[in-house]
């Protein structure tokens, strides 16, 4: 699809209005191609009194709470092909291709693993390397002499790690640090996505995160991936300022529960995140279950284009 | 795995017995209404009453009400007066597992069983959000104090995710297992092994209703129906709608205009009523509403949705009249019916209480009669559906979690 192509290959240079106009009338479409193809959601526009043509903006696109996902027949739910994730993880990465440590077993890509959205979303973001260890053995441990020699071998380069987010802590950093091992600094970065929930459990803040991945695991920057899963993963990414940023093809709003009208920026409210990747369900249009303060549009000090926002703890639900 | 522990100490365990040990669970407990014990639970209860937002959330003050001291000894007052000259005794170990629906709903069987002097385990939701997070706060705080640190050495709150060694360790350990929760849950342990003597309190899913008869409520006047919505405020938003006494479904009893005008007024009379007594939503609990709502219409159990706000009751009048909704925080479902026997189709053994206005205690009684004990354990009316003093259920928990001793 032509349109999508040229928002995902530059995720953040698009300026807002014409961001917004691309996406009103792609999200547009997809509404009307899921009123057609699945009665339920056809059922849920027309019982709120939805208006095709009272549709002037994106806030006036109809919204479905995240769990109906599950608790509706709505079509194949499971997550689209990562193009939206390896997009956004591209832009980070930068022009050269870095060794890429992987924290997951290579198992995971194996057999069963090989068809599982995690399975797809690891050999998507592998081909972004120039090089791969999968960190963990088929038991979850940290296969730490692989992992020093692998370094080794790339002396010299900055090295990108990327896991989900409790992973990373449980099975990379905290057994290095037993070890008291640290992988020397190469400057490189660490992507994480994946629910905070352990790690807020753990009382581990953001700020501890970063400190400790830049100490034992040797990077330099640290980028939380947020997102979600149904519409292909951590594709709002943290930037150096700690904001996440939406890409040219996603969006995020921010609604008041008293009536769901949509709230200006640095007003707390729930996010709702919209999606132009293809999905086999209507999910291009959803009310997450976490909170959220838009900071600004295009003009964050990262230089990064498009609306930018924090996500408020506990980040696991309300 | 991860187990953590919420109260006395917050920290996290890789296993369960690492929170509750041999240790603890062969401790002596504390004699039945100890000072301790209603020292500790007065103590919450001023707690819970001191906070801020407590005006404002009705399942708070009643939760604060329930534990102040002269309730409470008057909880004991009566107990005693029921058990002439035998001598109350704990059971030992309870287990709660608490409904993940109710967060709160779990003090009140936690209170009791503390009074009785058991030892409590308790396994909250792993959603810890408000007011749970409040509560278990508070617990945490007080359970650190010196003066309570008996009630803290014999007491634990736990949450895990579900899984079935974790609850059969403890189930296996457990003198009471209080289970509250879907079907499903309390049929899960009821299959797990137990020492011998173990005894099983179980709290499935019930629900509950209210019944207008129409042209009376037309006929009231208006203090009396501004009461009535009062009354009515009281028995559904206490405990967050959430309790087995809370209705759900609100029935208009007469023909299909007065039904109308009925139900129009009583909507907007309770909405008033919610506003005057400061009632407020949360996000969550929208959230929980629109999803609710939206899954309504797309199962077309309603065909249309017209958007309330979060001051606003919410009602659906579903084409099916005797589903019940399983939502909370002010979401019902209403029905026109011609006449009071027209529920007994729609009633069933999970119908708990019905709350009434505008009939003769006669018609309910007939009612009951049809009904032989299928549905409605209590026909009581508005305003009476949440009973004082006998916390859940209408059941002597008191009594369910002591032994009696005889001694001649």
């Amino acid at each position: 699809m032509e349109p999508l192509e040229s928002l995902l290959s530059t995720p953040y240079a698009l300026p807002i209005e014409v961001k917004h106009e691309r996406l009103l009338a792609e999200l547009l479409e997809q509404t009307r191609r899921w009123s057609e193809q699945c009665p339920p959601y056809r059922r849920i526009l027309r019982g709120i009194g939805f208006s095709w043509d009272r549709v002037h903006g994106l806030e006036d696109l109809p919204l479905l709470p995240i769990e109906l996902l599950r608790r509706l027949d709505l079509g194949d739910v499971v997550p689209p092909a990562p193009t939206g994730l390896t997009s956004v993880v591209a832009a980070l990465l930068g022009p050269v291709r870095p060794p890429m440590i992987v924290c997951d077993a290579a198992s995971a890509l194996k057999g069963r693993g090989a068809g599982t959205p995690r399975g797809q979303e690891i050999r998507a973001l592998a081909a972004l390397g120039s090089d791969h260890l999968y960190a963990l053995d088929d038991s979850l441990s940290l296969r730490v002499d692989d992992l020093l020699r692998f370094v080794q071998l790339h002396a010299g380069e900055p090295l990108a790690i990327f896991g989900n987010t409790a992973m990373v802590w449980e099975h990379l950093m905290e057994p290095l640090h037993e070890k008291g091992v640290r992988l020397p600094h190469h400057g490189g970065l660490l992507l994480h996505s994946g629910c905070w929930k352990r790690l807020v459990d753990r009382a581990v803040s953001n700020e501890q995160y970063k400190d400790a991945a830049r100490q034992v695991l040797g990077v330099s920057r640290v980028h939380n991936l947020y997102g979600i899963a149904e519409q292909g993963g951590g594709v709002f990414a943290e930037c150096e300022c700690g904001h996440f940023h939406a890409p040219a093809f996603a969006e995020v709003l921010t609604r008041d529960y008293r009536r769901w009208s949509i709230l200006p920026p640095r007003v707390e409210g729930v996010i709702q995140t919209l999606s132009v990747v293809p999905q086999t369900f209507p999910g291009h249009s959803l009310l997450t279950d976490h909170l959220g303060v838009i900071l600004g549009q295009d003009d964050c000090p990262c230089g990064r284009l498009g609306t930018y926002f924090r996500v408020l703890a506990p980040w696991s639900g309300m | 795995m991860f187990v953590t522990e919420l109260a006395p100490v917050l920290r996290s365990a890789v296993r369960l017995e690492h929170c509750v040990d041999e240790g603890f669970l062969a401790q002596t407990p504390l004699e039945s209404f100890s000072r301790q014990g209603i020292d500790f639970l007065a103590a919450l209860g001023q707690r819970i009453l001191a906070h801020p937002a407590v005006r404002t959330r009705p399942a708070w003050q009643a939760m604060g009400d329930e534990l102040r001291r002269a309730r409470l000894l008057r909880l004991v007052a009566l107990y005693k007066s029921g058990v002439e000259a035998a001598m109350p005794a704990p059971l030992g170990v309870v287990l709660h597992i608490a409904p993940g629906a109710v967060e709160t709903l779990f003090v009140q069987s936690f209170a009791l069983s503390l009074l009785a002097g058991n030892l409590n385990v308790v396994r909250v939701s792993q959603r810890l959000v408000e007011p749970l997070s409040f509560l278990i706060g508070e617990l945490r705080t007080l359970m650190q104090e010196p003066e309570h640190r008996e009630i803290a050495a014999r007491n634990r709150f736990l949450t895990w995710p579900h899984a079935a060694e974790l609850n059969r360790y403890l189930a296996r350990r457990a003198d009471v297992r209080m289970i509250g929760g879907s079907d499903e849950t309390v049929t899960t342990f009821h299959a797990m092994p137990g020492p011998v003597g173990a005894k099983e309190i179980s709290f499935p899913d019930r629900t509950s209703s209210c019944a207008i008869a129409a042209r009376r409520y037309l006929e009231a006047d208006e203090a009396q129906a501004r009461a009535a919505a009062e009354r009515f405020f009281r028995d559904a938003y206490w405990f967050d709608q959430r309790s087995a006494s809370s209705p759900r479904n609100v029935y208009f009893i007469g023909d299909e205009a007065a039904c109308e005008e009925a139900s129009a007024m009583f909507w907007e009379r309770l909405e008033h009523v919610l506003l005057a007594e400061g009632w407020e939503s949360s996000a969550a609990n929208e959230r929980a509403h629109l999803a609710f709502a939206y899954q309504q219409l797309a199962e077309e159990r309603v065909d249309c949705y017209p958007s309330f706000t979060a001051a606003q009751p919410k009602r659906l009048r579903l084409s099916d009249p005797a589903a019940k909704p399983h939502c909370g925080g002010g979401m019902f479902a209403e029905q026109f019916l011609p006449s009071l026997a027209s529920l007994v189709p729609l009633t069933g053994p999970s119908d708990h209480t019905l709350v009434y206005f505008g009939f003769p205690r006669e018609e309910l009684l007939s009612l009951a009669r049809v009904l032989r004990g299928r549905g409605y354990s209590r026909l009581v009316p508005l305003g009476e559906a949440n009973p004082e003093g006998a916390f859940w259920d209408g059941r002597d928990l008191l009594r369910e979690l002591t032994r009696l001793i005889v001694v001649r």
